[in-house]
Formats: structure tokens, sequence, C-alpha cells
């Protein structure tokens, strides 16, 4: 089993509302190991951006951590100071965004932006370009060297997140975070972009922690994955558990609704119905009770602890076995 | 009888930024042609849905259709009439019929008005008097499944899928026979997508009124559409009844557009049906075929030569001179 | 680029020649009647109408227009009414003076400002950022020529640091600058708030854009963040801003220009219109008007440099 890279212990997080705190990571704790894809899916509101951020020290002015530990390679990064912090960043922890059209600077030429992210590198700037040339062509640019010397207004927006992707891997990072890098993307594109990042993933061997709302690409490109509900680690395994042998009933209802699993002649979809708890206050027992459809008592009152289902499958439910 | 609605050979053209250059080549072109020769024929109570990504027209085609934008050529008929030759006042009662349903839930709800107040707005609009302003609003809040609370709410304290069912129930307010439903799951959470999907369903069973929903998410096409029809820069490229484009589809865009749907189910074997490259740019549509720079099966023919319609059968066709059997 | 710079540049010649046009004619819409004005009331028909006759008053507009063309593409302006002096002359003799003031006036905001703007933006709901925000508004909230007076009470007659009146007799530029030290800061100081104003305000919006985020992302060292990457985007209004400002700082200045008894352009115009000396009004106008437009098209073409997005649209 190969080595864990990144641990994330117990963290917790809030920002500020003008109503309140507002409680966005309650107790996460995550393990990615080294050279494995780990997919974090959940939907709107349950905190997987503000995981990433956290991880890569990123967050907002008014969002802290309240609690836990995130350590990579036995160094705590919540306790390293900005310098050491910015040192891992853009060399050993990479990251890629959502909206690809927002994500590059508009009046810095491609080239120039691939060029300024190796100001570590100790090369001449001709072999940086070199190098550039070499990471949009693996990326699936064509016409590489004429692309670098173009701006991102003249790029359409997949290409602009190829280019993106391009840029994280230049430095070969140890890990790399995702954050819905896909989401903003046709279809046809997105399955080309998964290939190419397992293969670009397979030649650098480096870990990847992809996080999506959508199942159908955790379950195309990752190894493990870790679902998230209200800011909370409800169920974690490999994708064969998760997907095959879900035993948290969110997951299980989640599963049940996507639309590509369903029976076209099914008739009426399956839905969830009701809204994620309040996290300004957030509930004391487990967050799904009051959406779940086989809570019982206890579940309001007591948050369920994490159990074991198998070495690697983990569930937070009173009732799963 | 005739089709409820009716759409031949519509061509939308946008003109090109005048760009002189004292040096270097001028542009081409002085329009771009963002939808050539769509048809579409939808009947009463029937569900189709225009599929495509970016860049194929299907929004464009949309809004041309009801006349927001200026068609350059093609004719659109509704209940049998030429929209052509309207007057304002006609078709301001041609938009009563047809009613449009945009894409972002909460931007298109004025943030000011109150929910009962959006929903019986339409009422407004086309001055109609002699009606109960407040029994409407509940009627029409009971057809998309919210409770009466909800009149008093505002824009900004709904969640995605109630402010897209308020969206829905507006558009219903002065029953239409068509709606478009332009991406009405986009930004929805999966366990919430159903809510929506169920009430399309429910309206064209309960209420008879077509629906012309456009989508790039296959999965839900699926489910609500009873046809669809793929449109790849600006063509038509294939069309015919869901299941049977969804079981056997013929053009090569369409199959990789189906394999695209990624099943979360880690077990499925991928088919290796892949496309290259970024689609190109309307300024510079490829020759021949248009698809052929990105097609698997691509032939010298493709190259030099558009495809012609070809029926696979009578309710199937497709555009491609080599179709996957 | 080239091609922005050169289509840029032929629009800015045909705004010069079309603002010429524009005044030209609305000479003839000030009412009474030129050669009575100019000459005086005891001047008879005859001499008026010798005088309309040598201005070619009495010729069809076009012509007239034309004619005014021709001379003013070989520099002759036209002549003064009451000494008879070369126009372009006595413009010649001005420019100078409040040119310097001009570029004095805009350097020193620009180099105390935009940094000021750029320290609230980053240290913002800082101390120093709510000092700044106060002084901002405070300084532009005083008109330039009541700066320009108690400036020169304070400064020049009190301390005595800057002379008060006029302009340097010698011909080294330090002592030019010596005398334009309380002008400039007159007229400057606004500039200093509108400018820490409008940097702060582009680059907090900028800084919180998703590109930033990026750079940072790449643990791209802050400082070449904010100077790299933010400042380029955020300065571009700012830019834009200045060469409107330095054209209008032309007409503006004749208030320093009459506290502190400084010969220039603004002063100029302001004595001529006084006693309707049509062809010293139209020269000044037409040096002022073309001033703004050659400001306006530098600050287009840095601003074309700076972000590429600006040149696809013309």
């Amino acid at each position: 089993m190969s080595q864990i890279l990144l641990d994330v212990c117990g963290l917790s997080a809030s920002y500020l509302t003008p109503f309140g705190r507002v409680q966005a990571l309650r107790n996460v704790n995550l393990q990615v190991r080294k050279g494995k894809i780990t997919g974090i899916v959940g939907e709107s509101g349950c905190g997987k951006s503000t995981l990433l951020s956290s991880i890569i020290g990123l967050l907002d002015e008014n969002t802290s951590i309240d609690a836990g530990s995130i350590n990579y390679l036995g160094l705590n990064l919540l306790e390293l100071s900005s310098t050491k912090m910015r040192a891992l960043r853009g060399d050993q922890i990479s990251m890629i965004f959502q909206d690809p059209l927002t994500t590059l600077n508009p009046v810095i030429s491609i080239g120039n932006q691939m060029l300024g992210v190796q100001f570590r590198s100790s090369s001449t700037t001709a072999e940086k370009r070199q190098r550039a040339v070499g990471v949009l062509d693996e990326v699936g640019i064509s016409d590489a060297e004429y692309r670098l010397d173009q701006f991102p207004h003249q790029l359409s927006g997949g290409m602009c997140q190829r280019v993106s992707i391009g840029m994280a891997l230049l430095s070969e990072p140890q890990l790399l975070l995702a954050d819905e890098p896909t989401t903003a993307l046709d279809a046809t594109l997105e399955v080309e972009i998964l290939d190419r990042l397992r293969s670009l993933q397979q030649r650098l061997s480096c870990a990847i922690i992809f996080v999506s709302h959508n199942l159908g690409v955790i379950s195309e490109l990752c190894d493990e994955v870790s679902v998230m509900y209200a800011g909370e680690v409800v169920e974690q395994g490999d994708i064969q558990d998760i997907f095959l042998r879900p035993k948290h009933p969110y997951v299980q209802r989640l599963l049940e609704c996507d639309p590509s699993r369903i029976d076209p002649n099914q008739g009426k979809l399956p839905t969830i119905p009701g809204d994620i708890p309040d996290l300004i206050t957030p509930p004391d027992g487990c967050s799904f009770a009051s959406r779940c459809h086989i809570a019982v008592p206890r579940c309001r009152l007591e948050k369920p602890l994490i159990k074991y289902v198998s070495e690697r499958h983990t569930v937070a439910c009173h009732l799963a076995s | 009888m005739p089709h409820l609605l009716s759409v031949d050979n519509l061509c939308v053209r946008f003109p090109t930024n005048f760009n002189f250059s004292l040096f270097g080549r001028q542009t081409r072109h002085r329009f771009v042609e963002a939808v050539s020769s769509v048809s579409v024929k939808i009947k009463s109570g029937e569900v189709l849905a225009l599929v495509g990504e970016s860049g194929s027209g299907k929004t464009t085609f949309v809004l041309a259709m009801q006349r927001l934008i200026p068609i350059h050529a093609g004719t659109v008929r509704f209940c049998g009439e030429n929209l052509a030759g309207y007057s304002q006042d006609q078709l301001k009662r041609f938009r009563r019929e047809v009613a449009f349903i945009l894409q972002d839930p909460i931007g298109s709800l004025s943030p000011r008005l109150t929910v009962g107040s959006l929903i019986t707005e339409p009422f407004k609009i086309h001055r109609i008097k002699d009606c109960d302003l407040e029994y409407e609003a509940t009627r029409l809040l009971k057809m998309v499944g919210l409770s009466t609370d909800f009149l008093e709410r505002f824009p900004h304290q709904l969640s995605g899928g109630q402010a897209r069912r308020v969206g829905i129930a507006r558009s219903l307010a002065l029953s239409p026979k068509l709606l478009i439903a332009d991406e009405p799951t986009a930004g929805l959470d999966v366990s919430v997508q159903g809510e929506i999907l169920n009430l399309l369903g429910q309206l064209r069973e309960e209420y008879g009124i077509s629906i012309l929903l456009i989508s790039h998410n296959l999965s839900i096409v699926r489910h609500v559409a009873d046809r669809m029809a793929i449109m790849y820069l600006g063509r038509l490229i294939e069309e015919g009844d869901t299941e049977t484009i969804f079981n056997n589809p013929r053009h090569p865009y369409s199959r990789a557009l189906l394999q695209s749907v990624l099943v979360p189910d880690p077990n499925r074997t991928r088919n290796k049906f892949r496309l290259t490259g970024d689609v190109p740019s309307l300024f510079e549509r490829p020759s021949g075929c248009h698809f052929h720079p990105r097609c698997p099966v691509v032939a010298d023919r493709c190259r030099a030569e558009y495809p012609r319609a070809q029926n696979i059968s009578s309710r199937h066709w497709l555009a491609c001179h080599y179709p996957i059997s | 680029m080239v091609n922005y710079v050169l289509k840029r540049t032929i629009l800015a010649i045909l705004i010069i020649i079309l603002a010429i046009a524009v005044l030209f004619c609305m000479v003839f819409l000030i009412p009474g009647d030129p050669a009575a004005i100019a000459l005086g009331p005891r001047a008879t028909p005859e001499i008026k109408q010798a005088f309309r006759e040598s201005m070619g008053l009495d010729k069809p507009i076009i012509v007239q227009l034309f004619r005014f063309f021709t001379n003013v593409l070989q520099g002759d302006l036209g002549v003064d009414v009451w000494s008879r002096r070369s126009v372009s002359t006595i413009l010649l003799e001005v420019i100078p003076h409040t040119l310097g003031l001009v570029l004095l006036s805009i350097v020193w905001p620009v180099v105390i400002g935009i940094p000021m703007g750029c320290y609230a933006a980053i240290h913002r709901h800082g101390l120093l950022d709510k000092v700044i925000g106060v002084v901002s508004v405070g300084v532009i909230a005083i008109p330039s020529f009541v700066v320009a007076i108690y400036a020169l009470l304070f400064f020049a007659v009190k301390l005595r640091w800057f002379p008060a009146i006029g302009v340097s007799d010698r011909g080294n530029i330090l002592n030019q600058v010596y005398y334009l030290v309380l002008p400039a800061f007159a007229i400057g100081l606004g500039w200093v708030g509108y400018l820490a104003r409008l940097v702060r305000a582009s680059m907090l919006e900028v800084l919180g854009e998703n590109y930033i985020r990026t750079a940072r992302s790449f643990g791209i060292p802050e400082s070449v963040v904010i100077f790299k990457h933010a400042l380029k985007v955020a300065i571009v209004p700012t830019v834009a801003l200045i060469g409107v400002g330095i054209g209008s700082l032309v007409s503006g200045a004749v208030f320093a220009e009459i506290v502190f008894s400084r010969p220039g352009i603004g002063k100029l115009i302001y004595d001529s219109v006084i006693t309707r000396n049509y062809p010293l009004v139209m020269g000044g106008v037409i040096v002022t008007t073309s001033f703004l437009v050659i400001c306006t098209l530098v600050a287009d073409l840095l601003n074309a440099y700076l972000d590429p997005r600006v040149r696809e649209k013309l």
C-alpha cells in the first residue's frame, strides 16, 4: 500500500456571514495516498471547495480554520509560516479551478504566464519555453508555439482549461488539487480531458484530489472517493465499495437519483426532498436525519461515529452495518 | 392536423465586426452563420429535445424561432400560421401561446418582486383585466407543486429548485401551448433535478403542453423527451425518437456524445469512441462535412462534400456519408 | 498592435479636424458684428467694411473655413486684433510655460497617488487605509484656487520658501521648476485624491478576480502578484483618466496662472475672450483642443499596450 501523502485530521472551518458563522467544514478526515486519485463528491453546500482551499492555504479573509490539522509528508500545513507554505505552492502542490475563462490573466500572454509559473527554475528562458510547448502538446493543444503568444481571450474555454492543467503540471507536483475542472466544459471535451489527466498522472505519478458533484466523472477517473454532506464526510472508500455497495442512506439515495442509472421506462424520477440543514446552527445529531428515509430518533440526537465496513471503507451512520 | 410548431430551413446570421486592417488580412467574411437550414416540427403534446454542445447554435435557434432575434432565411409556422407577416400585436398574442423559460433561475426573477407578483406579471403585461390575480397565483403555484406560503417570498429566499419552479409557474400563467425550456436543470443538484423533470412530464400529461427542451445533458433528455434532434456547429445532424437514438446512434458525433455520458458504475467498460480536438470556430467552418476534422471514422468524401439528409426510417434521419451501424 | 496604433492615430487626426471646424463655425454664433466689436464704436462703416474684407468675413462660410484650414496647415493662425502680432508667435511664447506646469502638475500626483492607492487596497481596513481614504476626499473637496491662494500665502509670503509670482528669468531647468513648485502643488493636490481612490477601487476589484487566485496558487511572491499581475490590469482606467485629465488641466490651469501671475494659455484665452480678440481665442482653443486629443490618444495607445483586449475594439 502506498505511502500516505496528505492526512487531514479533524478539520473544521467556518466563515462569517451577516447572519452568523457558517460551519463549512466539520471534523473532516481524509487520507490521500501517493500516486492515487481521490475523489471528493458532494452537492452544493457540502464544503468540498472549502476543503481544497484549506489544503492549499488560500482561504478567504473571513474564513478561518477552527480545529484540526493538515499533514503533508509529516508537516502540518496549518502551522507553517506563510513563506514556507508559499514555497510548497506551485512546486509540490498545484491547483486547477473550475471556470477556465477567468482563471488566466487576461493581459499577459499564455507564454509569459507559463514562464512566470516556472520562476523557481534556474533554466534559461528558451528552455522554459520549450517545456511549456511540451506540456501544451501533452494536454492536446495543437500549434503550441503559436499559442504561446496569444492571449486568453483568443482561446476557447476548453483550450484555456487545457492551458491551466498544463501550467499546474509544469512543476511536476506531488499533489494536484482539482476543483471541478471539467464542470464548465462540454461533455465530449470533458471525457478527453479526463483521459489526458489520467495519462499525465500516470507519467508523473502525482496524487490528485478531484472534486466534483458529478458521480459519473468520479467513477470514471478516481481510485477512491469521499462523499461529503453539509460539511462532513459521510462515507469513504474505493470506488467499487462506494458505487456498488454504498452503506450511507444519502449515498444510496444520491446514486438512485442519478438519471443515467435510472431505467428510462421508470416514470417519475426519484429525488431527495428537503434541504441541507442550517449550517449556522448545525444539528446535534446526524446532518442527514431530516431528509433520511430510515432515520430513527437516535439519529436526531446523537452524532454517528465513523464505522469501518472493511479495511478502507468507512461510513458515518448509526444504522449502517 | 398541422404541427403545433413547424420551422423550415431557419438561418440566422450575425454580422462580424467590420474589421478593416491597414496591414494584414481583412476578415474574410462579413457575417457568421450561427444556424444553418435547421428544420424542426413539434406536434401537440409532444416533447422534443434539442441537444448540442457549445457553439451548436441551439440557443440562437430558439431565440430566432420566437422572433427575439432577426431571421436571415426560413419560415416559422405556429398552428399553421406563418409568423413572418405578423404585426406587433399578433406577435404579442403569439408570446402568450409560447412560453420561454430561461436558463438562470434566480437571475431571471426580479429581486424586488414577491413570488406572487412575479407569477402574475404576465397578466399585467398583456393587460388582462377580468381575472382574479390571487386565484391565478394560487392555481399556478399548485400546478408546480409549491404551497401558498411562497406567495409572499422574495427570490433570494428561494432555493435553486424552487426558483426554477417559480419561473415555470410564471411561464404557465397564460396557458401556453408550447413551453421552451432552456437547460431547465442546469445548476441544480442531482438530488433535486428529478423535481423539475417530473414537473415537466406532469405538465405534458395533465395539461397537454408541448415542450421544446434545450439541453446538453443527455441523461435527463432520455427521461423527458419523446424525440431528440442533435445539432453541431449550427446544423442538425441527426433526429429521431429518443430511445432509437440512445440505443443505436448512427452519426459518429451522436455516438461520441452519447458515450460521453458518464455513468457512476466503475465496472462499466469504457468504449473508445472518443473525439479529439476542440469545436472549430464558426468563422472557420471546415469544408465538406464540418464534423470531419474530429470524426474518428473520417474518409475522403467527408472532406469534400457535405452529406445530404438520409432517412433511416420515417421518424429517423441523419446527415452522414458513412453512418455507423 | 500596429493596426490599432494607425487606426487610432487617424481617428485622432479626424477628431482634431472636426473640432477645429466646429469651433470655427461657432464664432458665427456669437451675437454682434465682429467688425464693430473689434474696431470700437467710432469706426466708420468704410473702415468696418475694410476690416471685414481683410478678415474675409463677407465670404461664404465654407470658403472661410477652407481658407482657415489652409492657413492653419501653414502655421498661420491669424493675427492678433490689437497688437497685430502673429497669433502663432504669441502662442509659442506661452505654451512652454503651460506645458511645464501641466506636466509637473500631473507627474507628482501620479508618483504619490498611485502607490497610495495600491497600499490602501493591499492593507484594506487597516489604519493607513482609513487615513488615506479621509485625506483623499479632503483634497478632492478643496478647490484648486483655494489651495493656490493659501499655498501662496503660507509658503511664499510667510515662509519665503518659494517665489510667489511669475516665471523664472534664468534659462536652467532647476530654476524653472523652482518657480513651478507652488502652482503645480496647488493644481495637483486634488489629483492625488482622485488617483488614490481610483487605483484603490480598481485594485480591490482586480485582487478579487480568479486569475489572481491562480497566480497565488502557484506560490508566486505577493509583490510580483501585485505589480505584475494585478496592477497591470487595474491601472487601465487610471491611465484613461490621466489622459483626459492632462488635456483638461490645460484650461484648468487658468486659476493657478491667475493667482501666481504666470503667463500661460489658460490666462491668454481668458484675456482674449474678454477683449473679443477672436483670432487669439481661436488659436488658443485650437491648441488646447489638439493637446487634449493627443493626450487621450497617448493614453489609449498606452492602454492598448497594457491590455491586449483593447486592441480588438475600435
